[in-house]
């Protein structure tokens, strides 16, 4: 999987030395370098979790910044360290869902103008203008089409996309079974395939 | 495991919904790291400052206060060196516990120290003071020719705001 190739994986598998449950040990005696390390592992996982709630970047990488803040605050509630990760996510997904309902006006993905990333301009001063246009129209289509998909349903597609996890690994994080992880991907592939053959040349 | 088989999308169509993703999120990475070191940073300053000096929480009104009060105290104190000069220094000094005599008199000397400066949790400079302060008591009896002294010190830390331009 391309994307877990470029970060420590986020649902274990990893040594003794520096597990989770032993960064999650050292966190809960106030070791900010485990804490540090515990984000750099998370942090992919908690931002998809957030903007599978909100749809808008910037909003959801706040909620990540917050839910971390939140989670070393209260590093010693936690009473299972192998269940880090959805912990971490449960806050996350909690502080996207109290910020959505108290902003009414946050930019959605159904907004052509959220999908203006910076990545999607990078060489715009050296691309053939139809071309960028037509990778913005791609964009902004692919913004929709996941904005159609269900609360329930977005997050597992992020997590499978972005993150390239497992159904057994996106279960774990979202409190799921695999069959139901799958379940939602499956309806999800069923309706952006509809949405996003149009899209292709 | 699973039974369901799940559509797939085609190579094109995951690439558009990896590629989609990675544009909106790949920039909001290695934020909450940042964050957290300097929320951890703040923290261990703001700690460390509630330990070394108390005071300037108090509010600015204690500050000017203080700033009076080393000025009235360093003018009383100069009176009081000057007062204290004038005494006979070849009689000898007893405790004043052990007798009793009448009271002649009580002074008052201080002295104030630089002690650096520091800025306060909004940035403001303050002057820091230190002030020890020396309470004479003497006794004199007339008749037996005695004198007694008693001395109490006592130290004193005061934060003088000071003027930025």
């Amino acid at each position: 999987m391309e994307a877990t190739s470029q970060q420590d994986h986020p649902t274990g598998d990893d040594s003794v030395a520096d597990s989770t449950e032993a960064l999650v040990l050292r966190a809960q005696r106030k070791d900010g370098e485990a804490f540090a390390q515990l984000i750099r592992r998370y942090e992919r996982v908690t931002l998809s979790v957030a903007y599978g709630v909100l749809s808008n970047s910037d909003a959801a990488g706040d909620m990540v910044q917050e839910a971390f803040l939140r989670a070393w605050q209260r590093m010693g509630e936690l009473k299972e360290p192998a269940r880090f990760g959805t912990w971490v996510c449960g806050i996350a997904r909690n502080l996207a869902i109290d910020s959505r309902r108290r902003n009414k006006n946050l930019k959605l993905a159904g907004d052509s103008t959220a999908f203006e990333s910076s990545a999607l301009i990078d060489d715009r001063y050296g691309a053939d203008p139809l071309d960028e246009l037509s990778r913005k129209e791609r964009h902004e289509m692919v913004g929709r089409a996941l904005q159609s998909l269900d609360d329930a349903t977005r997050p597992a597609v992020i997590l499978r996309y972005y993150d390239g996890l497992s159904s057994r690994e996106i279960g774990q994080l979202l409190e799921l079974s695999p069959a139901a992880v799958d379940m939602r991907l499956s309806r999800a592939r069923q309706q952006l395939k509809g949405l996003l053959a149009t899209t292709q040349v | 495991m699973s039974n369901i088989e799940p559509p797939q999308l085609d190579a094109h169509q995951e690439m558009m919904v990896s590629d989609f993703l990675r544009g909106e999120l790949d920039r909001q990475t290695g934020k909450a790291e940042a964050r957290f070191r300097e929320f951890l940073n703040s923290d261990q300053q703001e700690q460390k400052q509630n330990y070394r000096l108390p005071l300037p929480r108090r509010g600015g009104w204690f500050l000017s206060l203080a700033g009076a009060a080393v000025a009235a105290c360093l003018g009383f104190a100069a009176g009081a060196w000057n007062l204290r000069a004038k005494a006979p220094s070849n009689v000898p000094v007893q405790n004043p516990q052990s007798v009793s005599l009448p009271w002649v008199q009580q002074t008052e000397d201080q002295r104030t120290y630089d002690g650096g400066t520091y800025v306060d949790e909004n940035g403001d400079p303050m002057r820091i003071l230190q002030r020890r302060k020396w309470q004479t008591t003497r006794w004199f009896d007339e008749q037996k020719q005695l004198k007694a002294q008693s001395v109490v010190p006592e130290d004193e830390t005061v934060y003088v705001k000071m003027k930025t331009y």
